[in-house]
């Protein structure tokens, strides 16, 4: 009976021990994301890459300290800030890649920080990127066809060369539908998992002047 | 019993929740100067315990972690540094980073370079220019004639860089020799690069004091950089007013592969549109290209081959005689590249190529027939050593292999054949050392052997740049530079010696985000150039290397882009003034290809309501020298000033459909580039003469480019 309950102490406080373990990187990643959400980037991105570095076979952190980063970019006014923080993020997304290969989300990430470049200095990168861009959303989209950020991103990019030409946007409208329940159904079983952007169809609705 | 396990329990409990003591570490992050780094990324390596630096650059943070750990500090822009000791020690600690000098805004070691494409930072040619600026009607050689340091010869088309003729300007594919790059045509008519702008995503041109990497070059280097994925799998049509092309790229995960044709033929132009030239054969001309690229784990392996073939003939009178005879040119060209570029390590890369190219012209005046072809190899591997964030190493070997022949004759006999045939083993290595991120040198030097002359050079190189605020750099070059002489002398048993030339010039360059101006001020000595006498039949005879010059000059180059919203515009001015005594000169002299001045303005605007960008070239040039046999002055003639005013509309009709008209000479300005006179006065003395014009006052350009792929969204645009 005595070895029955340690055993079962043991047993107990083991599980116990490996969720306190867990628990902070849970809270690392919640603490991140609050200062995400706080606008606090270099903070958040920051505190993404410690857990990273501590993490290394966990795509995830590399993910979102790029994230972070790529996101920031278009709001950067400092070029050669911007400009570095591209470099960082294609540095982080390379280990992402490394932890996790033939990943959709990260593709699309990537698809999204040639797309920052081409923000940043279309006379440059447009006709360098433009094409590298569509090839990550396709390869993004064959990796993963129920991503709806690949989905999303692939959408908004061919807005965004619409509006260039001056063409009709509301040709859009089915695309971005289609993205929608792709969101609602989305795997939400790995905590932190992406599972952002469903909040860019309304908006992206509103720009094409969908009903 | 129960209390022994539960305290047994909580002493367990209790370790797992890592109430063991927390240590307090803390310090500052500052530049070298004192200035604090914000944001600074700090934090012990493998724990999640860490923290960014507050506004006045300190940190501190608690970690559970125990014993010596490393603590890392990072800031981007920075390089970053670890600390490995006790964590007990990481006390007040005074860490101080180094901006890294391979961030963006480094000082670069390029002086006299212009670069075009992804990876430069002085982005003075776009990619896109070299297809869209007006009148360049698509050749990139005449997109890099609207930069400073180029003297316009428009009725040549070649590259002549600061008082230095076309043969001293080499060109390159991926750091591969072009042995012949220009397309061949009739004095009057300029000549184009043979290669389409579209094969490029950028290009390096430099005016002077190039790095050890570049030889057998005088004057300038263009290395043109090959596209390394082609954006997706598609076909393009392109109806022209002087031919049609077709091309179709094939994209798969690793490789790619890209095939293309084009025939021209300008019988339907020159018969709507009048010119000097009495053709009998106006240009004709079909090429190929083809292109394969395969990504490898760690490189990439890119082969070309392009190849063309034309034909072109003309009546045209020979002043000697005064008669007319019948001229015709085939021309026959092979180009093959193949480069492996790959990362060994970290610090490690290679780079090895080699190079093939075969050209034979066919030449017949009435019967008499000139033939000369050509073989040229070119081996080279390069490597590049990152030794830390401030030493770099570049290093080298090279290989050339030239075979000229050339035989002249009649259908019925030869009267002479020659074959000239020559071997160049080169070495070249250089150091770049960043001293700070402000200041860094690179010293570089140049081996060659020459078999057929049994020479040996050793250039040595030079250059230095100083970064003088946040947008300005000036930098200093000097180098040493040998090129073997023109084929036609390099057989004769009294030349022993290449030609040489020194640079030396003083550059400062000012960038923003919307402009860039440059400011390059340059001295020049030529040595050992080729000179010789003429003989009673005007052949050269007594050929010896003991031409020389001297040129010096100022190049100012500024661009603003979007500072007028949806303008781009770019203005180049060149003064030069070069003296040569070289050839049959009897004196120093200008040389007929070189100007005092030249500019060029261009300016593009997009009009998004049309859909259409407007292009705007003008070009000015002083008088060329020419030689009046009548005086005793040797070349002090000048011709008048040449102007050009082209224009270019390019309307995008849909994403996949493009309208593109483009006309030289809009004003239709009468040019001439002085005369040309018989090499024999008539029995009053005289010489008979002739006013060099262009053949052709104005060309037009109308195109019609249709591009057809799955993603609709991918048209020709950035093929104008």
């Amino acid at each position: 009976m005595k070895n029955i309950l340690l055993l079962f102490a043991i047993l107990t406080l083991s599980v116990f021990g490996l969720q306190a373990q867990n628990g902070a990187y849970e809270k690392g990643m919640g603490k991140a994301f609050e200062l995400w959400t706080q606008n606090k980037t270099t903070e958040a991105s920051a505190l993404f890459e410690r857990i990273a570095v501590a993490e290394k076979d966990n795509w995830m952190p590399y993910y979102y300290a790029a994230n972070v980063l790529i996101s920031s970019s278009f709001s950067t006014t400092d070029k050669v800030k911007r400009n570095e923080m591209l470099k960082k993020s294609k540095e982080l997304l390379k280990e992402a890649h490394d932890a996790s290969p033939d990943n959709s989300e990260i593709v699309t990430l990537e698809g999204l920080l040639y797309t920052a470049y081409v923000a940043m200095e279309p006379e440059t990168y447009a006709m360098q990127y433009s094409a590298k861009v569509a090839g990550l959303h396709e390869r993004a989209i064959k990796l993963n066809p129920k991503n709806p950020r690949a989905q999303l991103n692939k959408v908004e990019w061919e807005i965004g060369t619409a509006r260039f030409f001056g063409q009709e946007l509301n040709t859009f409208c089915g695309a971005i539908d289609k993205a929608k329940p792709l969101f609602e159904n989305q795997d939400d079983s790995v905590p932190f998992a992406p599972s952002y952007g469903a909040e860019r169809i309304t908006s992206l609705k509103n720009e094409c002047g969908c009903e | 019993m129960q209390i022994k396990y539960f305290l047994a329990s909580l002493v367990i409990v209790l370790y797992s929740f890592g109430l063991n003591a927390q240590t307090d570490i803390s310090g500052i992050v500052t530049e070298k100067s004192g200035v604090p780094i914000i944001g600074a990324n700090v934090f012990i390596v493998g724990s999640y315990d860490g923290t960014t630096t507050d506004v006045d650059g300190s940190f501190s943070f608690n970690t559970t972690e125990e014993g010596i750990q490393v603590l890392s500090v990072s800031y981007l822009g920075y390089q970053s540094k670890e600390l490995k000791t006790e964590v007990n020690e990481m006390k007040n600690l005074k860490i101080t980073l180094r901006e890294s000098a391979n961030s963006l805004d480094a000082v670069e070691i390029t002086a006299s370079t212009f670069k075009a494409g992804d990876n430069s930072k002085v982005a003075v040619l776009k990619p896109l220019d070299m297809v869209t600026t007006a009148g360049s009607m698509g050749d990139v050689i005449a997109a890099i004639q609207s930069l400073p340091g180029t003297q316009q010869n428009p009725d040549d088309g070649r590259l002549f860089v600061r008082g230095g003729d076309a043969r001293e300007t080499k060109i390159f594919i991926d750091g591969m020799r072009v042995f012949s790059p220009y397309t061949r045509t009739f004095s009057g008519t300029p000549s184009r690069g043979r290669y389409s702008p579209f094969l490029f995503k950028g290009v390096s041109f430099s005016t002077g004091g190039y790095d050890a990497e570049f030889g057998q070059a005088l004057s300038g280097v263009l290395d043109m950089n090959t596209i390394d994925e082609p954006k997706q799998t598609e076909s393009n049509i392109s109806l022209m007013s002087a031919g049609l092309g077709l091309s179709h790229t094939k994209k798969w995960d690793r490789s790619s592969l890209s095939f293309s044709g084009s025939y021209i033929d300008l019988t339907p132009y020159y018969w709507l549109m009048p010119t000097r030239l009495d053709f009998n054969t106006p240009y004709k001309g079909f090429s190929g290209e083809l292109v394969h690229r395969y990504k490898t784990n760690k490189g990439l392996v890119k082969t070309y081959i392009a190849g063309d073939i034309s034909r072109v003939g003309v009546n045209s009178e020979n002043l000697d005689t005064a008669i007319y005879q019948e001229v015709d040119i085939d021309n026959r060209n092979l180009y093959i590249n193949s480069t492996y570029s790959t990362t060994l390590s970290d610090r490690h890369s290679a780079k090895i190529g080699m190079s093939h190219g075969y050209n034979k012209d066919h030449l017949e005046v009435d019967e008499f027939l000139l033939d000369t072809d050509f073989d040229g190899y070119h081996f080279k591997g390069a490597f590049k050593t990152i030794i830390n964030d401030f030493v770099v190493l570049n290093y080298g070997a090279e290989y050339f292999w030239q075979e000229d022949r050339l035989s002249k004759g009649t259908n019925d006999t030869n009267f002479f054949s020659s074959n000239i045939d020559r071997h160049l083993p080169t070495a070249f290595s250089s150091i770049d050392y960043f001293f700070s991120k402000d200041l860094a040198l690179k010293l570089g030097a140049r081996y060659e052997f020459n078999s057929l002359l049994n020479s040996n050079e050793i250039n040595p190189r030079l250059t230095l740049a100083y970064k003088v605020g946040q947008n300005a750099q000036v930098s200093a070059a000097a180098g040493v530079y040998n090129q073997e002489l023109d084929s036609e002398f390099l057989e004769d048993p009294s030349v022993q010696r290449n030609e040489k030339s020194s640079h030396f010039l003083l550059n400062y360059n000012y960038k923003t985000d919307k402009s860039i101006f440059r400011l390059e001020g340059y001295y020049k000595s030529y040595s050992d150039l080729v000179s010789y006498q003429r003989g009673f039949n005007f052949e050269p005879t007594q050929i010896a290397n003991e031409g020389e010059g001297r040129a010096y000059g100022v190049d100012v180059f500024y661009r603003a882009n979007n500072v007028v919203k949806y303008v781009d515009f770019w203005v180049s001015y060149s003064y030069l003034n070069n003296q040569r005594k070289y050839l049959d000169y009897p004196e120093f002299a200008a040389p007929s290809f070189s100007t005092n001045h030249n500019l060029s303005l261009i300016g593009k605007k997009w009009f998004p309501k049309l859909n259409s960008q407007l292009g705007v070239t003008y070009s000015l040039a002083s008088g060329r020298p020419y030689d009046d046999p009548h005086t005793s002055d040797f070349m002090t003639e000048r011709s008048g000033w040449f102007k050009n005013l082209s224009m270019s509309w390019a309307y995008l009709i849909s994403q996949q459909k493009i309208l593109f008209v483009s006309v030289s000479n809009v004003p239709r300005f009468k040019n001439e580039f002085g005369y040309r006179y018989s090499t024999m006065p008539d029995v009053n003395g005289q010489y008979r003469s002739e006013q060099i014009r262009p053949n052709d006052d104005q060309f037009f350009f109308v195109g019609f480019f249709v591009t057809i792929s799955q993603d609709k969204t991918k048209n020709q645009l950035d093929q104008l």
